[in-house]
């Protein structure tokens, strides 16, 4: 059942049986900890000293926001390449097809 | 060898490195300490610390998707522990050789920093979303120059006869730094000093606990974990360290001493059992420990742009050397 890659390989059976063998080995560890908390405190709410409660909430539109902040440079990069242009899409195509065809033609 | 004695191995292995990892982190603690002129915690207080935190009470937020919530840590162990069955330990091969090579290590070694994102985001908790999102960039960001370090010892490794190239038992039996030219040995010097700038951002340490930031985002992704479940990512942790110090040393340095010493037999294993460890050790103390004392914390966007040009462009740099002794070595 071993899969072969070329230069690589590997067997997703052997990899589930050790991962049971681990899961069993960390239920051992989450069955000696402690499991339960005092339900309908406050110590429920998410962690935001100082915040009021209406901004605690992540709404999904907010999911992106950092990796737009943390990839601005390449971010503002790609945006200024979707121009809405089915002619430059269509550019880009050609060109990298043309790449990957150089590619696999000289190199093999 | 029997199932049975595999299994025994197995088991000896994933509690062996779990028991290392938290002791290393002792060391880290303690050197660390050391290093700014403060006493510092005793080197058990990584155990202190995991048996404290199973005592108290796992809080599961009211927002949280609950079982999402729950079931990544065990995502996270489960990835950390398995990558250790396959690296070879000094004399020792791994247990698992026949069963994944090191594009699977490399793989399983970034399922912790997702799994620890997801539970991030599951838990509902604004500081959490922005250090999941933090760790999903860091990680997109150092995957790069580690992927190019691992495929420069490989290919050429490939081209000098050696395999199953991606193997890592074939990679520590025949170390490159004999085996190619001047040239070769640079690219492969620069091609472990990449590994080392990784091997931190990686286990989410300073200067790359951006993620984390505790006084920022009052420990990120993490903030809302507390009790059993804060207990077994900070075990995952403690594997995921020695694993990816073991990845180096695999890579790059897996020269034992016993021959040097004139060893032989069962003494000769422990020795480069030993050996091995210290060698983890000092891949830890150097890329971690030293480093973290050294550094303040950088921000999100100079990692990324950091990883992706300069540590990118320096590990190709490395990659090319190797070509170029290609060239001229054959």
């Amino acid at each position: 059942m071993t899969l072969l890659t070329g230069h690589g390989f590997w067997n997703p059976l052997l990899w589930l049986a050790a991962a049971a063998g681990v899961t069993l080995l960390a239920l051992v560890v989450w069955s000696r900890g402690r499991r339960d908390y005092t339900r309908g405190t406050d110590g429920e709410l998410p962690f935001l000293s100082g915040e009021k409660m209406e901004g605690a909430h992540v709404g999904g539109g907010h999911l992106y926001w950092g990796f737009v902040e943390g990839l601005r440079p390449y971010v503002e990069r790609l945006r200024a390449l979707h121009s809405g242009l089915v002619n430059d899409y269509v550019g880009w195509l050609v060109v990298i097809l043309a790449v990957v065809f150089l590619i696999v033609l000289v190199g093999g | 060898m029997t199932s049975l004695h595999l299994v025994w191995q197995a088991a000896a292995v994933l509690v062996g490195g779990g028991l290392l990892g938290l002791v290393y982190k002792g060391f880290d603690r303690k050197l660390a300490a050391r290093m700014q002129a403060r006493i510092g915690p005793p080197l058990r207080q990584p155990f202190l610390d995991v048996g404290k935190l199973l005592v108290k009470e796992s809080v599961v937020p009211r927002d949280a998707v609950g079982w999402l919530f729950k079931a990544m840590p065990f995502l996270a162990v489960i990835a950390s522990f398995t990558v250790l069955l396959y690296l070879p330990w000094g004399p020792f091969p791994a247990i698992l050789r026949t069963g994944g090579d090191a594009i699977l290590v490399l793989y399983l070694l970034a399922v912790p920093a997702v799994a620890m994102a997801l539970g991030g985001f599951a838990s509902g908790s604004p500081l959490a979303t922005v250090g999941a999102q933090r760790e999903i960039v860091m990680l997109m960001s150092y995957e790069f120059p580690l992927a190019v370090a691992v495929v420069g010892v490989v290919w050429r490794l490939a081209t000098l006869g050696g395999g199953p190239a991606f193997s890592l038992g074939a990679i520590a039996a025949a170390p490159l730094w004999t085996m190619v030219g001047p040239l070769g040995v640079i690219g492969l010097a620069i091609l472990a000093a990449c590994l080392l700038v990784v091997t931190p951002a990686e286990l989410s340490k300073i200067p790359f606990d951006i993620p984390e930031a505790e006084t920022e985002i009052a420990g990120g992704l993490m903030v809302e974990y507390s009790g059993t479940y804060l207990a077994l990512f900070y075990l995952a942790d403690a594997a995921k360290t020695i694993a990816m110090a073991a990845l180096v040393v695999t890579l790059f340095a897996p020269y034992g001493i016993a021959g040097l010493l004139g060893l032989s037999g069962a003494g000769a294993q422990a020795v480069d059992l030993v050996f091995h460890l210290l060698k983890i050790f000092v891949v830890m103390f150097a890329a971690v420990t030293t480093v973290r004392v050294a550094m303040a914390r950088l921000k999100i966007d100079q990692v990324a742009r950091g990883f992706w040009l300069q540590i990118t462009a320096v590990a190709v740099a490395g990659l090319m050397l190797l070509v170029l002794d290609r060239m001229v070595v054959g």
